[in-house]
């Protein structure tokens, strides 16, 4: 969708249009906090872990403070993105080719193992819907080896399956079925509504809970930095950081602030990062920033190492763009957060079947195919049962995303280094061990719980 | 259906493990580069939902054997469960409740009926009517059950037809 900003930005200067495109591109984040919170709809793959405790704090009545305090974490988010990007112009080379394809890969499984992990109830289920959403990645053109899979002889999948009306099925569509169902409306707990009041409060959370997003900003401006990774792992990864950090670990899921801090915080500060790559070798990490450097390469600017030298003052108005987009942004957001707070308490029966048509229409939108809505339908009965059966419909989006830059980085791992290759590359080992001791800790925690359960009793009988 | 409530196997794990073996038995009609990636993630992907399943199927055993059957089906009948404590009037209850539950339910497949609707009359037009007529049998005030499907159709015409240029108007189907 910024493309469509693109004829605008022909007759501007240099420094507007980069403000209009980067603007416009750094805020995506910031506002998809709001579905995410109010409906358990992440606006972006990007927001999917705030709904963890986001959508819990919206059924206790505390949406205005949760989404305040996404926002507010978002804009610290992003201006430590945009500070990170400053204090990084000196280190940009050596800090973008410290992680090869080989870590690149056991990154992205690391990715997969976090919100398995963290996204559901069972670790089990959510690592087998992360392999079902790798495995759904896989569908249609190869192009490493240049072949066609699991098409069916399908011309409309031929391109693989489209992002938006997977998410609009999963989350949107499967959500709103969960809920009518289920009837009444969103607070589960009836109350006076907090407004004003729960915004204050949600910015004062942000602002106490200063470690949570310098953590989560940290985390998401490092990941930013490495082309693709993107904010939907950022996200991922400063959640399970927070909660792995947090001694009261199980009341996460439910509705802890801290859980909704920490993502937001990460995915506005992955900015930053990704300006990076973007900035000094030309490699743009997403869509979003590939767009930015068309305009950049449209004003007659080659990104590289004359953005710290000749074009030094561009490089500026990135970072000063970046805070001010970040500020205006939660700020603006936060303005409407009442009005939109008000939504929680309609009955689902309202508010369902305009949701349901949106989604229809967003779908659609996005190619103009009849495919497009069939397959959020589809994905909509598949999210329900998954969400039914206790399976996680956000480590199959995670997998999904991630699954054709997996089997990029392994087939260049596997050219490179060879079958053993994890073992070649020692922060790549380091990574590996560390997923493989976070697959084994659900169960030596159970183990545990068992061993004390069981001595409890001897000694009872005793 | 009968085989799963014997076995106790949850149903939506066997459609998975189908899937998945699906997914592998397609994988080996593919080059042997093509079929590397399908392969490391699908036969994992196997073990875990075989490994989920067992430990499903075992747990269930496990419940089973620790239960009281002759409790669960002494509890089934109206004057034991008056016995219970359960008042008449909330067992005079049930049908509406019954009631309720099929209204969700038919809430729940509307959908299908807003994509007949949008297959018919276009994206917002079928849209419109769908949100209309879903209120007017929910039993909202006039006001709500037009206004809201207009703003609607007001809000998509200018997001969508206005600024992104898609064509919402023709219907789904032609």
């Amino acid at each position: 969708m910024l493309v469509l900003l693109l004829p605008f930005v022909v007759t501007l200067d240099t420094v507007p249009a980069i403000a209009l495109i980067l603007g416009a591109h750094a805020v995506v984040v910031t506002g998809d906090t709001i579905t995410a919170v109010l409906f358990n709809i992440p606006g972006t793959s990007q927001s999917v872990a705030t709904c963890f405790d986001g959508f819990p704090l919206s059924q206790q009545g505390r949406a205005a403070e949760a989404v305040a305090a996404g926002l507010t974490a978002s804009m610290f988010g992003g201006v430590t993105g945009a500070l990170f990007l400053l204090a990084a112009i000196p280190l940009f080379r050596p800090l973008a080719l410290t992680l090869g394809s080989a870590e690149y890969f056991v990154l992205i499984l690391f990715g997969i193992t976090m919100i398995a992990l963290l996204g559901g109830k069972s670790f089990l289920k959510g690592l087998i819907s992360g392999g079902l959403g790798l495995l759904f990645s896989l569908i249609g053109f190869d192009v490493v080896t240049g072949s066609f899979r699991y098409t069916f002889g399908s011309k409309s999948l031929y391109s693989g399956l489209d992002l938006v009306p997977v998410v609009i099925g999963l989350f949107a569509i499967a959500q709103m079925v969960f809920l009518l169902m289920d009837g009444g409306s969103i607070v589960k707990i009836q109350g006076k509504l907090e407004g004003f009041r729960g915004i204050a409060r949600g910015i004062k959370s942000a602002v106490l809970h200063f470690r949570v997003w310098l953590r989560g900003s940290i985390i998401g401006a490092t990941l930013g930095m490495v082309p693709g990774i993107g904010g939907t792992v950022a996200n991922i990864l400063a959640y399970g950081a927070q909660v792995s950090a947090d001694a009261d670990r199980s009341k996460y899921g439910t509705g802890k602030i801290e859980g909704v801090i920490a993502p937001e915080s990460a995915n506005n500060a992955k900015e930053g990062g990704a300006l990076i790559p973007t900035l000094a070798f030309g490699i743009p990490g997403s869509a979003g920033m590939a767009v930015l450097m068309s305009v950049l390469v449209l004003k007659g600017i080659v990104p590289g190492p004359n953005m710290v030298t000749d074009n030094l003052h561009i490089t500026i108005s990135f970072v000063l763009v970046l805070v001010a987009a970040n500020i205006l942004a939660a700020a603006l957001a936060m303005l409407i957060t009442p009005l939109l707070e008000k939504i929680t308490t309609l009955s689902i029966h309202r508010l369902a079947p305009v949701i349901f048509v949106i989604c229809t229409v967003g779908a659609y939108s996005v190619n103009g195919r009849l495919t497009d809505v069939w397959l959020a339908m589809g994905f909509g009965l598949l999210g329900f049962f998954m969400k039914k059966y206790h399976y996680s419909p956000a480590a199959f989006i995670v997998g999904l995303l991630l699954g054709g830059r997996l089997e990029r980085a392994l087939h260049v791992s596997l050219r490179a280094w060879g079958p053993l290759f994890i073992f070649q590359r020692p922060a790549a080992l380091a990574l590996l061990v560390l997923v493989i001791a976070l697959s084994l800790w659900p169960y030596y925690k159970e183990v545990g719980l068992v061993k004390k359960i069981r001595m409890n009793k001897a000694g009872n009988r005793r | 259906m009968r085989i799963f409530k014997i076995m106790r196997l949850n149903w939506f794990s066997v459609v998975i493990l189908v899937v998945v073996m699906v997914f592998i038995f397609i994988a080996f009609d593919f080059t042997p580069r093509a079929r590397v990636v399908p392969l490391v993630v699908a036969i994992p992907t196997f073990l875990l939902t075989f490994a989920s399943l067992t430990g499903e199927v075992l747990s269930d055993a496990v419940k089973r054997k620790g239960r009281n059957t002759k409790q669960i089906d002494g509890n089934s009948g109206k004057t034991d469960r008056l016995k219970m404590g359960q008042s008449q009037e909330e067992l005079e209850a049930e049908p509406a409740f019954g009631r309720q539950q099929r209204r969700k339910l038919l809430a729940a497949f509307s959908p299908i009926a807003m994509l007949v609707l949008m297959g018919l009359f276009g994206l917002i037009g079928g849209g419109m009517i769908y949100v209309a007529a879903y209120y007017y049998i929910n039993g909202e005030s006039r006001f709500i059950t037009f206004v809201t499907p207009l703003l609607l159709g007001i809000m998509m015409y200018v997001l969508f037809v206005h600024f992104l240029r898609i064509d919402l108007w023709t219907g789904l189907f032609f």
